[in-house]
This record gives C-alpha cells, structure tokens and sequence, in this order.
C-alpha cells in the first residue's frame, strides 16, 4: 500500500493576466521507507508539487492521499494531527527558523503542540532527538544563528522526526551544504529511513545526489511528468527531452586512478 | 608562459564582533596570461577573497598582508601594487559594472584602514550569496587612479553569483552595459549603445535590439547572468574573475553559462578566474586548479594531475565527497553493509 498517492494533481499561476500551468495532471506514489526524488530545472514545478502535498498552498485539481487519508478533505485538529507524520526541511533552515530561537526551543515546539512529551520529559526527549540526528547535546542551549550550517540542517531533521513522522519533503534540503557536510546529511537520511521506516519526496535540481540516494525518480517539466521509473536506470538512460538534457549538463569527473 | 598576476605571501585578516578572523593565509600563486584557473574550496576556505583581493574590492577594514603583482604586458610596464583595500564608487545604483579600482600606493605592503564599524566583510557575502549590499557600504578613502593600476571594469571583468544584485532594477540593461564603454573606453552614448547591442549578440540574449531596453525583472535568471557577463567584458578587461557565477542557475542554465564564458574567454583571449565549490564544475573548464582550505593553498596544479594524482588528503577527500553520475550509490554501499 502506498503511503503518499497523488492523482491528477493540478495548480495554476497567473502571469499577469495570463493563467500558466506550474503542474499541470501530475500523478506519483511513494510507498513506506521509500525515497522518490523529483527532479527538473527551474520553473519545473517542483517546489510547487512539494508545497500542495505539504498543503501549504491548494490545489486546482487532484487528490492527496497520505496514509489512506484525503488529506485535501481534512481541516481543523484532524489535518494538524495529520500533518505531524509529514513533515519537511527546506534549503536553508536559518530562514526557516527563528534565528534567535535557541535550539531546544525550535524541538521543543512540534513536541508541545503535538502533545508528544510533557514538560517534564521534554528536555530528554531533546537531548535524546539531538544524539539521533548526531548533535552534541550541549548544542541543546545555542541559538540557531550561532552553529553551523550543517548543524542547522540536522536541527531541521530532528525537527522533522520528533513528530515520528513517516514522510518527510525535502527539498533541496542539502544544495546549500558543503560536499563533506552533504554526505554525512545524506548518510543520516539514509540511516534514519532504515530505522524508522521513513519515506522521503526528494526535491533536488542534483542528478549525482539523486541517484546517490533515491529508489525512483520523476522527471519534470513545464509542470508535466515527462519521465519516471528506478533513479539509476532513469539516469542511465533517460528517455525523454529534458532527461538527456539534465543528464548532458551534469558536469562529469571523469577520475583516471593510478 | 608569462604571468598575469602575481600573488605573494598573501594574508587578510576581518574584523568582527571584535574577533579577528583570517580569511586567507600567506598565499602564493601565479596566474598566467591567457589560463583558464579554477580556484575551488568549501565555505570559509577564502576562495572568495582571494577573487575580491585580486579585484581590489575587499572592504576597508580588511587587514592585508603581502603582494598582489600584476604585470601588464607589451608597452605598459610591469609595477607593483598593493592589493587595494577599498572600492570607491560602488553606489546603490551601479553595482559592479561601473566602478573604479582604487590604487592604493604601490609599494605598500600593508594597507590597513582604520575600521570605520560598518564594513560588511566578504565572510558575510559568501553565506547570504554576496551581494552589492555589501558593496555599498564600502567608502573610498585614497583613490589613486594613476593609469598603470590595473582597473576594475577596464582590465578587470567580474561577475558575482546573484546577478540580480549586481544589476541595477531600475535601469535598462543596455544603459548599464552602455555605462561601462563610456566610462572606460570613452565611446559616446551612440558608439556606447551599438557596442552594448553587439555584446548582448555575443551573450546570446534573444533579440539583442529589443532587450537593450529591457529591465533586469524581465529577465530569467540565466538571461541576467548573461547580461552581467556582457557588462563584464564590455572594456575587454584582460582578466574575467567569475565568482560562483553559475551557482545559483539550475543545472541546464549552469552548462550553457558555463559554455558561453569557455567562448568569451577564448574569443577574446581573456585570462579566466573561476571561483567555485564544485571541483566537477571547475575540471571541465580549468586548465589549471588550485585547492584553498581554510584559508590556504592546499595544492596547485594541471587539472589532470589534481583529479587523477591529488597530492593532498584534502583533494581527495573532496573528489571523493562528490556524488557523480558514476559514483556508487550511498543505497546501495548501505545496502551492501546492512
């Protein structure tokens, strides 16, 4: 069964008084534990996809279905106790946070209005999300502005799991970071997914990233799916226009070892 | 084999919240005329300021240490100059394209403004993509503008990452590209807007009549870019300095800007500066590379030495961070371990 069904998913811009389709019959599902990234150049409709599945903005058409629910049908307490299995990271978590919100304070926050942990037990459960995501725990203290960019990205992870999520957008959640940073971000999803079952919709302008981490992928353009399947084989030998194109300007490291 | 521009020993060090920070330590390199050289590190590596010292746009509290030599061929004889620390002429409403190096004396081995308190120092640019907000906060104090100094905008092209903030919003883009042959080369308006028409021909800008008076919001980000290189290279600088200039643009945008700067660099036989965190990125455009991390110069060489043989740990832990179409799969290495 899958867990995010997406059908006939529709959404409209208006360029002046021009309508112009940013997605446009777009279907996919991702099952438990699965990683499905969506990749495409700017204006693909991407992060659109990834803010209607996130009901951050409606859309004109379509269905969203997450964990057998409709979750365009749901509203009030029942969409907000939904939403904590659904979660995200963006790019960059210091636009997303409070900057001067310390770190405990921004994992406090989903375990209070989720109703997860007293208060008594919350600072355990801080300390306990901060040694998942591979923090130190005297971090608990710091503001967000103050550490690094790496570590702001693992905040934003043990955000996103302190909720016992099952699906997590990220999108373009590790562009910003430094390669060595990346790895070490992309080996904690990875970890993670294998330890609590967690699924992911990877947003990703990245082909290397993306077969690096992905099961599938869905290729977009002009809001449209023009390809999807297993992200290796995709990659390998993509069928479609924009496919070949994303794969032609992929800069190649071409390493003879000695 | 002669050298553009010689970097001696070269160290900066910024002020802030009162902590001094070394952004680059005793680094020496020569650029050779007519080279394509990529300059690539992570964050914090000094890679940027080393663009900006060559450019002579770090900010005024900036503490510089050692030579910046440039060496202009033919008639011109070679001089010395100290990196210079301050650009004047930087307002809201030019951006980069427009401005006037300062000099400071020559022979100067260190230039150390006293901080006024309001620099911005690069350090900042680099993690909110450097802008010419920073720029503009930057104040002239000895302008010396004797002909022999290399000029940014006349001998010196540079083009930032966010181009739309090194294009003016309220400015036709042909007036801003216009600015710079008349500011340089002294065209008048007239010669100024026909060169400016052929420049945005050579950028391949669609309809480069029509896009003279186009702004920079009608523009998409890869057509701004464009129109900061055009500006870039419209005095025929010697040596084009492109700060993660393709960074921003998708991955399609970045293999056509990419394309269009290995064209404009050959065609004109420009010396190449590429500042880049992606060594991929930099192996298919540089004929030389050299590594920066933490401020120093891990390793130089041809780029088929530094991706085949690295000498340094650093290299090839960051040729080995990068996820390529040909790496191993992280799934399928976890898969193998579980």
């Amino acid at each position: 069964m899958s867990l995010l069904a997406v059908s006939n998913l529709a959404k409209r811009y208006h360029r002046g008084s021009k309508p112009f389709p940013a997605v446009d019959d777009v279907s996919f599902e991702i099952g438990p534990a699965e990683t499905l990234a969506l990749a495409g150049p700017s204006g693909s409709g991407k992060s659109t996809i990834a803010r209607l599945v996130l009901r951050l903005i409606e859309p004109d058409a379509g269905r969203i279905e997450f964990e057998g629910a409709d979750l365009l049908a749901l509203s009030g307490a029942a969409l907000r106790a939904r939403r904590a299995r659904l979660q995200m990271v963006f790019q960059d978590p210091l636009a997303a946070f409070n900057p001067r919100a310390t770190v405990a304070r921004v994992l406090d926050d989903p375990l209070r209005i989720h109703g997860i942990a007293s208060r008594a037990e919350r600072p355990r459960r801080i300390a306990a999300l901060l040694e998942r995501v591979g923090l130190d725990t005297g971090l608990a203290g710091r503001a967000i502005h103050e550490i690094s960019g790496g570590q702001r990205q693992r905040v934003a992870i043990a955000r996103a799991i302190a909720t016992r999520s099952s699906l997590i957008v990220l999108d373009e959640a590790v562009s910003a970071l430094d390669v060595s940073v990346r790895g070490q971000i992309l080996e904690l999803l990875l970890d993670l997914q294998r330890q609590e079952r967690i699924a992911y919709l990877f947003i990703s302008h990245d082909l290397g990233v993306i077969r690096a981490v992905a099961h599938r992928v869905v290729i977009l353009d002009a809001g449209r799916i023009a390809e999807s399947g297993d992200a290796r084989a995709v990659i390998a030998n993509p069928q479609s226009a924009i496919g070949k194109a994303l794969v032609a300007a992929t800069p190649k490291l071409s390493r003879n070892r000695p | 084999m002669t050298a553009l521009l010689s970097i001696r020993d070269l160290s900066v060090r910024y002020r802030r919240d009162g902590v001094e920070v070394a952004a680059l330590k005793g680094v020496s390199l020569e650029i050779t005329a007519g080279e394509r050289l990529a300059i690539i590190g992570e964050s914090g590596s000094g890679k940027s300021t080393l663009a900006l010292a060559v450019a002579g746009l770090l900010v005024g509290s900036a503490k510089i240490d050692g030579t910046v030599e440039w060496k202009i061929p033919k008639s011109q004889t070679p001089h010395s100059f100290a990196p210079p620390s301050v650009l004047p002429d930087i307002s809201p409403t030019r951006g980069e394209i427009s401005s006037l190096a300062a000099g400071s004396p020559p022979a100067t081995l260190e230039v150390a403004e006293s901080g006024d308190g309001r620099a911005i120092s690069p350090l900042e640019g680099e993690m909110s993509g450097r802008t010419e907000g920073g720029a503009t906060e930057r104040r002239s104090s000895a302008i010396g503008k004797t002909q022999q100094q290399p000029l940014l905008g006349r001998d010196i092209g540079f083009v930032f990452q966010d181009p739309s903030s090194s294009l003016d919003p309220v400015m036709p883009i042909g007036k801003q590209i216009a600015e710079v042959t008349r500011t340089h080369l002294g065209l008048t308006w007239r010669e100024a807007y026909a060169k400016a028409q052929t420049l945005l021909d050579r950028v391949r800008l669609p309809n480069p009549e029509a896009a003279l008076h186009a702004y920079p919001h009608q523009l998409s980000g890869g057509q701004k870019q464009r129109v900061a290189i055009a500006a870039a290279i419209a005095a025929a600088p010697r040596l084009l300095i492109a700060d993660e200039a393709t960074s921003a643009l998708d991955t399609i945008v970045q293999a056509e800007i990419v394309a269009l700067i290995r064209r404009l660099v050959a065609e004109d036989g420009m010396t190449l500066l590429f500042i880049s965190h992606d060594i991929a990125l930099a192996a298919t455009l540089a004929e030389r590379i050299a590594v920066l991390r933490r401020g120093e110069l891990v390793e130089i060489g041809e780029t088929r030495q530094i991706i085949d043989a690295p000498r340094h740990a650093y290299t090839r832990a960051l040729l080995d961070a990068h996820l390529g179409l040909d790496a191993a799969p992280l799934l399928a290495r976890q898969g193998a371990s579980a």
